[in-house]
């Protein structure tokens, strides 16, 4: 990619490097797809969590499935006003997702007991560690870290998905705990492999 | 050597809708409305990525797109939730299609012809209208019908020939292209095996393999760097479709992909790209 490229929608070598962004975003995307199945069809039992085991199962159903698609949209729009930040958004999104289909098929974990898992393209139940409502919102805060309002927004998106998914027995204490920190080791990791794009941040 | 040149440009015509038709007769009525989708939605990116990028994109122009973008897709919804409506939106989608079609055609054969375009093009539509009620609304095929429309397309592309002000050597290319359609129509007719789909699958096809050709030509004469980036774009852009589409066929009735995919919502694009990509000097009648 040319280094000095310009990040503006007027710019038809930008857009090109967005469709490219997207493309290998999308085949991320169906790579997860066969991986969230495969680790659900091999779930084995559910294990004892300390939270899950002390509190009752809350419907949280509606925020875990809109309230997802709901936050999509909003980083959308935003990548649309901004999109200095869109290629690395992309590009370190995708790593995240690749990661994360690798984690969730080293370890089989059990579906929670009274999980009603959200059964959507993204995600089918048994792709448990580690949480992608939590990571996912953290990346978004590490890349907009320098935008105050949006780092507030994205680390409050974090927490309250990652309080979501513990209430609605979507996910394991760990599975929560640990999304932040792989996150960050992926974002870290990121800024180097993508360092064109993460230098088009900078500027 | 401009007649060489024009002879190489009719044998590359006749090859590429042959090949088309050779192509679009092993495929299934499904596998022929995936091609026309899936081909036609990267063409529809590709366009408006070149359109972009030589500065077309203005606040005018913009303007005009989503207009006709929330029109159009207020009549999509409208037959997405009235599935009876479904052929008759084919329909007219088709027919915009044969007159787009036929009238880039005129652009990329270089043809000169101005009131007599729409002659000739008025007989083709006749015809491909008579045969595409048939096949959509299963209406009976009437010989004497099919008889009388054919007489009229061959005529209206004689009188396109002869009122032609060019050397008429130069034309033929376009006349038998012209009788070629002609021919294909009345054997799609008689034919139970040929379908709408197949028969849009044809003309459909053949009008993306003809623009991709149109610009390589144009690029591998006067701008070998911009062929390669050309070359990168229209393969990146079919990449980017083609992932898409594999997402629409994992799970069709959720999430965006559906709004390019679904047949009823890509006529839609159709007609929206057909709209957006007239040029009014193509069209002039003086």
């Amino acid at each position: 990619m040319n280094t000095h490229l310009q990040a503006s929608w007027n710019n038809s070598e930008f857009v090109y490097e967005v469709v490219k962004a997207l493309t290998l975003m999308g085949v991320v995307l169906i790579v997860n797809y066969y991986a969230v199945r495969y680790a659900t069809v091999n779930a084995s039992l559910p294990v004892a969590d300390l939270f899950l085991s002390n509190i009752d199962r809350v419907d949280t159903s509606w925020l875990d499935y809109t309230g997802a698609m709901i936050l999509q949209y909003i980083v959308i729009l935003i990548a649309l006003v901004r999109p200095k930040y869109l290629l690395f958004f992309l590009y370190s999104a995708s790593l995240l997702i690749l990661t994360r289909c690798i984690f969730i098929n080293l370890t089989y974990l059990g579906i929670p007991p009274e999980a009603i898992p959200t059964q959507s393209f993204f995600t089918q139940g048994g792709d448990l560690f580690f949480s992608g409502h939590t990571a996912l919102p953290f990346l978004a805060a590490l890349i907009y870290w320098e935008i105050r309002k949006l780092r507030y927004f994205f680390l409050l998106a974090t927490i309250l998905f990652g309080v979501e998914v513990i209430l609605g027995h979507h996910h394991y204490t760990i599975d929560v705990v640990a999304a932040p920190f792989i996150t960050y080791g992926v974002y870290v990791f990121a800024t180097k492999f993508f360092a064109s794009q993460y230098a088009m941040i900078q500027r | 050597m401009y007649r060489l040149t024009q002879f190489i440009n009719a044998q590359m015509l006749w090859v590429t809708l042959g090949i088309t038709a050779i192509f679009v007769s092993f495929l299934s009525e499904m596998a022929a409305l995936t091609a026309v989708v899936v081909f036609g939605q990267a063409h529809f990116f590709i366009s408006y990525f070149y359109t972009h990028k030589g500065g077309k994109m203005t606040p005018k122009y913009l303007k005009k797109f989503f207009t006709t973008f929330f029109l159009v897709f207020a009549c999509a919804l409208y037959v997405f939730t009235h599935p009876q409506y479904f052929n008759l939106w084919i329909y007219i989608t088709m027919m915009a299609f044969v007159v787009h079609y036929f009238f880039d055609e005129y652009k990329l054969q270089a043809t000169e012809a101005v009131v007599s375009k729409y002659i000739a093009v008025s007989g083709l539509l006749v015809l491909y209208g008579y045969v595409f009620g048939v096949k959509l609304f299963d209406a009976q095929l009437s010989m004497p019908v099919l008889v009388s429309f054919f007489s009229i397309s061959v005529a209206a592309v004689i009188v396109w020939y002869l009122r032609q002000r060019s050397p008429r050597s130069f034309l033929l290319q376009t006349v038998i292209f012209f009788l070629l359609h002609i021919s294909f129509l009345l054997v799609a007719s008689i034919s139970s095996e040929i379908n709408e789909y197949h028969i849009s699958a044809l003309i459909v096809l053949h009008h993306y393999i003809r623009w991709y050709a149109y610009y390589y030509d144009i690029f591998s004469k006067h701008d070998h760097v911009g062929l390669e980036r050309y070359i990168d774009v229209i393969l990146l852009f079919h990449l980017f479709v083609f992932v898409l589409y594999y997402q629409y066929t994992l799970n069709p009735s959720a999430g965006f992909v559906q709004f390019l995919f679904n047949p009823v919502f890509f006529y839609a694009w159709t007609l929206v790209h057909i709209y957006m990509s007239v040029r009014p000097s193509d069209y002039r009648l003086l």
